[in-house]
């Protein structure tokens, strides 16, 4: 790839990279603070199983853990593959909340870009 | 306004990341050059005669400028939930997002017109403390 190309793919990355990670570390923060306010989007088998608290904040933890993830720019293909998966479960979790979820929609095709971007390196 | 509060954080986290990978960088990984997006060389900006402050170098300041907004903000927070606190903590926020603010545009003044060249990672910890400073207006 010529210079130019390297330096514009490193921003697309970065930017792209950022644009995921920061949806997800706000969730993480927002449902720390305010529980009751991210419950209703916990599927209701996974409310039976486990404490609400506890799996909220496990989630939460998970979401941290990516957004970290995803910024590092540390095995980039992999961290926005499983970002592609948890939007995915996300949307198919609340799909009766569409109206909420369709951003989540456009944050899982950008992470499928950033995906794709990657796809070739080690 | 817990909203407001969680994206305080959540700057403040992000701006802690920032920081922290330009202290890392110059104390363990300063070998090697930084990945800079802007096509810029960021070393000769974070390694310049303009990269200290009364003997602290400004990445540090910026650590815990960072980390000081995030214990604010968890502070505010709590504030919120159990009234523990009764001094003007909003105010004081603002003050040090403000100073912090016009640090930051001393810095982009200085690169542009002293060092005449951009460190991408110093041009992003602008940004994080300009939107800092207006979310300091919603807590």
């Amino acid at each position: 790839m010529k210079k130019g190309v390297v330096k514009d793919h490193l921003l697309v990355s970065f930017f792209l990279r950022a644009a995921i990670a920061v949806p997800f570390l706000y969730a993480a923060v927002d449902a720390t603070l305010q529980p009751e306010a991210w419950l209703g989007f916990m599927p209701s088998f996974l409310l039976k199983l486990l404490p609400r608290s506890i799996l909220l904040l496990g989630f939460s933890l998970y979401e941290l853990g990516l957004s970290l993830w995803l910024l590092s720019g540390y095995k980039t293909k992999y961290a926005s593959g499983l970002a592609v998966l948890t939007l995915l479960a996300i949307i198919a979790a609340n799909i009766s909340a569409l109206y909420i979820v369709f951003r989540d929609v456009g944050l899982m095709l950008a992470a499928l870009g950033l995906h794709t971007l990657n796809h070739d390196k080690k | 306004m817990t909203a407001f509060t969680a994206s305080f954080i959540t700057l403040a986290i992000v701006g802690m990341l920032d920081a922290g990978y330009l202290v890392w960088k110059h104390y363990h990984n300063s070998t090697k050059p930084f990945v800079c997006p802007l096509n810029g060389d960021c070393s000769k900006v974070t390694e310049s005669d303009w990269s200290h402050i009364f003997y602290v170098r400004n990445e540090v300041l910026g650590l815990l400028f960072y980390a000081a907004m995030l214990g604010a903000g968890i502070i505010t927070f709590v504030k919120q939930e159990f009234f523990l606190l009764s001094f003007p903590l909003a105010s004081l926020i603002k003050l040090a997002a403000g100073t912090g603010l016009l640090f930051s545009l001393f810095l982009l003044w200085v690169q542009k017109y002293k060092i005449e060249n951009y460190c991408f990672y110093c041009m992003l910890s602008a940004l994080i403390t300009l939107l800092l400073f207006v979310n300091s207006f919603f807590l």
